[in-house]
């Protein structure tokens, strides 16, 4: 394999390792596990309140998320909002890729 | 230590049906916001949420979910790490012409050109005798 076939393959092990260090971090630590939930939650809340407004449409369907979302399937909900909400959202990943090309494409 | 057992033993099917699940109440979310921001709260806009709700999340909801899940990809800016991907593995084969950053540069590039031209130069005589 040339060297552009193990760039891209460290760029996809870097997204890789990106998104499972969120439930490591839950699982690792109680109290990131709590604050993720409750950022989770709260985001789901806000999100479902931006589309319906304030009624009783709102409370039922966050409570439904939540339940799937949040208690259920926490770990892949943490990972899926940290590497697409935060690090996609904020250009994060472009940085990533960006500094993977320019430290290992050279060689 | 970290367990597994949370990571091993969730059912991959039932995990899949709740993130489809997921998926499809936040499409049910943007019928809903899309009609009520079009034709306000009325009963013929709950009639419309029906209809529409219904064609696209049980009649052709492989199309729609994969349509809603592109687009959702795109707002948050996945074709720009495309870009960053595909400009950033060109880098891998040598990386792009380095630019000329002294007089010595020049002249080694120059004096490597020449060369170049006179081998071509050589290589194309024979065949022109040939002719």
């Amino acid at each position: 394999m040339n060297s552009r076939g193990f760039l891209l393959i460290f760029i996809i092990v870097a997204f890789i390792v990106l998104a499972l260090l969120p439930p490591i971090i839950m699982k690792l630590f109680p109290p990131a596990d709590l604050l993720m939930r409750l950022i989770l939650t709260v985001m789901i809340f806000a999100t479902v309140r931006g589309y319906l407004g304030s009624n009783a449409l709102t409370i039922i369907i966050s409570a439904a998320l939540v339940y799937l979302l949040v208690i259920k399937h926490p770990y892949i909900t943490a990972s899926l909002y940290v590497f697409f909400y935060v690090l996609l959202l904020f250009n994060f990943l472009s940085v990533i890729v960006w500094g993977l090309g320019t430290r290992m494409g050279r060689h | 230590m970290l367990s597994l057992h949370l990571f091993a033993l969730f059912s991959l099917t039932e995990t899949v049906a709740d993130l489809t699940l997921a998926l499809k109440i936040f499409v049910l979310l943007s019928i809903i916001s899309f009609v009520w921001n079009h034709l306000g709260n009325t009963p013929f806009s709950v009639v419309i949420i029906l209809g529409v709700s219904w064609f696209v999340l049980f009649d052709y909801w492989k199309f729609f979910g994969g349509v809603y899940l592109l687009y959702v990809l795109l707002t948050m800016g996945i074709s720009g790490i495309l870009v960053d991907f595909f400009f950033v593995s060109q880098m891998g084969g040598g990386g792009e012409a380095k630019p000329v950053d002294s007089a010595v540069d020049l002249a080694v590039r120059q004096q490597q050109l020449q060369r170049a031209k006179q081998m071509h130069a050589a290589q194309a005589r024979p065949r022109r005798m040939m002719r």
